[in-house]
């Protein structure tokens, strides 16, 4: 049963097409981070733009005159004076930076894996499918479970493929015109378990995503708790009940990606008792889910 | 040894507003092993409904049922392996190819590609498996539906309204299909509408009126369990043997050759009385062979369905 939902999730046309265009997406903003990017660091960017600038040029002709005593060569003299007019950004790519931008890329990654696995299940109900397939095996929680093991399964593929490319992207950015240093084993396990949180919240939004759709029966229904919830209703309890803030799930997801439950108003529990309150809401989500999906009639 | 016995089978659906519908109220049915069952009815008589209960699709409100000697409420996944079925109009994956769509459905029981092929020839889709269903023809899915329902060589297929959306050539097809299949063993059991389809197809025949079993068992014997409307009476004139009947109070009319006369068999005795008077003698006197659709009208009290090509069947 599990091979058989997996083979639909992965033949699905709209998952194909939403990960190429997601990947699309990555390959621009990589494209425009290489352009945007530039090789040298900031003090060989000073020397030059030092060297370039109009009061540079003044002082060298001597319009500053002689350099005092002490001060050096003239050259010496004329670089201190033009050097605090000018700011100069480091504009290398770090890729030491992966991190943070693997938490950032999560929040479309996970939205996208909420839209597919409510598609996944909607489907089956709009098309009549759903009748075809408990033909075929009538132990509902069977049914369930194999999909919800489909949709864990390819929101798992779909984050890694998605992320994956993202750092193949970037790397040319880092390779030619930043760096590649500080990737040491530190970094490695930090960043390691930053894509484990990130991971485990793109599963949790496709497993919603499939249990809405399950339960309004559509992909519609899904989309609309989902950004209904998301868009209005946290909104609502954000002006109205300040104080419940630290329940909201969006609040919750973000403190345990980031493991910064401080940047969060009102948050007075730690990373992992989010991650933990997370999981128990889509834990009851998806038993009430299963509940109608094994109690009412397919009709 | 009955694969399908229905006793007293009751749905009703609630109304959000109070009451309640009554799909099935108290079905009798009992189905025997082998052949081509018909299960008739009009729209919306619990055709579909019987076999959505059958089938776990929804829960009966009350009754008894059996499926290949299991409960379908409690055991239905002992013997779903040995059920194929189609209800109403199959459901596929409309942008996956019609291979595809087999292939999702065989992984569930490990159904081999080769048998996948099999199926496929045998409903003539071969050429066409991997086209996208969205592009096939009503005829092709409802095809690919019975090809799906057969996937799993099964002991009892369950195939609703299986006509459906079907040219005359594609209907000629599949009753040959069914009837080979039920000479070979299996049990198929068709729900339709369709009079003319059960009447060529069937060996067994239950109808069913406003959710209960009106009429069950072989053809012929359904047929013969109803009285004959009249008498068909051969002779030489048949126009002139027809006027001597009406100068006798007689209603007759010609057809064919063959005088049609409207009276029940009992009254027989009167015809013969009436034309040996006016020296007319008859050759044949037989009942009316009483056929299907007026079994189905006097039964059910509505017109059996005749279009065999496009109906929606929501029984």
């Amino acid at each position: 049963m599990i091979a058989s939902e997996l083979l639909r999730y992965r033949s699905r046309r709209l998952v194909k097409w939403m990960t190429i265009l997601f990947a699309l997406g990555l390959a621009f903003s990589g494209f425009l981070v290489f352009i945007n990017s530039e090789a040298e660091g900031p003090a060989a960017i000073a020397t030059g733009a030092i060297e370039s600038s109009p009061l540079y040029e003044e002082c060298i002709s001597g319009g500053f005159g002689d350099p005092p005593p002490g001060a050096g060569s003239l050259e010496e003299f004329c670089f201190e004076i033009a050097r605090d007019s000018i700011f100069i950004e480091d504009k290398r790519f770090y890729f030491s930076d992966m991190d943070d931008i693997f938490m950032g890329v999560t929040v479309p990654v996970a939205l996208l894996a909420f839209f597919l696995g409510a598609s996944f299940m909607g489907a089956e109900w709009q098309k009549g499918t759903m009748t075809t397939t408990l033909t075929w095996e009538s132990r509902r929680w069977t049914v369930f479970a194999a999909k919800m093991a489909a949709v864990v399964a390819g929101s798992l593929v779909l984050f890694a493929v998605l992320q994956g490319l993202l750092a193949l992207f970037l790397l040319p950015s880092a390779l030619f015109r930043g760096s590649t240093a500080g990737l040491d084993a530190a970094w490695w396990q930090d960043t390691g378990a930053t894509l484990a949180r990130c991971a485990a919240a793109t599963v949790v939004a496709g497993v919603v995503g499939m249990s809405f759709a399950s339960l309004g029966r559509n992909t519609a229904a899904a989309l609309g708790i989902g950004f209904g919830y998301m868009v209005v209703l946290e909104n609502l309890i954000r002006a109205l009940k300040p104080q419940w803030q630290q329940w909201l799930v969006v609040d919750n997801i973000g403190a345990f990606v980031t493991e910064d439950p401080l940047s969060f108003p009102g948050m007075r529990h730690s990373a992992s008792s989010a991650g933990l309150l997370v999981l128990a809401y889509a834990t009851a989500i998806t038993v009430i889910a299963y509940g109608f999906f094994r109690a009412r009639d397919v009709t | 040894m009955s694969v399908i016995e229905i006793r007293g089978l009751r749905k009703e659906y609630r109304r959000l507003r109070g009451g309640a519908t009554v799909a099935l109220s108290g079905l009798d049915l009992e189905v025997p092993a082998g052949g081509v069952y018909g299960f008739l009815g009009p729209n919306g008589s619990g055709k579909t409904t019987t076999v959505r209960c059958l089938l776990g699709l929804i829960g009966p409100s009350g009754g008894e049922m059996r499926l290949l000697g299991a409960d379908p409420r409690s055991d239905l996944r002992s013997v779903i392996s040995r059920v194929g079925a189609i209800v109403e109009t199959p459901a596929m994956f409309p942008g996956f190819s019609g291979r595809r769509n087999l292939e999702i459905l065989g992984r569930t029981e490990d159904i081999e590609a080769t048998r996948i092929e099999e199926v496929l020839e045998l409903v003539s889709l071969r050429d066409r498996a991997k086209d996208r269903v969205k592009n096939y023809s009503l005829g092709m899915k409802q095809r690919l539906g019975i090809a799906a329902a057969l996937l799993k060589d099964p002991e009892l297929l369950i195939l609703d309204e299986p006509a459906n959306g079907l040219d005359p050539a594609g209907i000629k097809e599949v009753r040959e299909l069914l009837r080979r299949l039920g000479r070979e063993g299996k049990t198929v059991f068709v729900s339709s509408h369709i009079l003319s389809e059960v009447r060529q197809t069937c060996d067994h025949v239950a109808i069913l009126a406003r959710g209960r079993c009106v009429a069950e068992g072989a053809v012929a014997d359904v047929l013969s369990s109803r009285r004959a409307a009249g008498i068909t009476v051969r002779v030489p004139d048949a126009a002139g043997a027809a006027a001597i009947l009406g100068d006798a109070g007689i209603e007759a009319r010609t057809d064919e050759g063959v005088l049609k006369v409207a009276l029940p068999p009992s009254e027989g005795a009167r015809v013969t009385k009436a034309l040996a008077d006016r020296g007319v003698y008859l050759s044949e006197l037989r009942p009316d062979e009483v056929d299907l659709e007026t079994v189905f009208l006097e039964l059910t009290g509505e017109p059996p369905g005749e279009d065999p090509i496009g109906e929606e069947a929501e029984g």
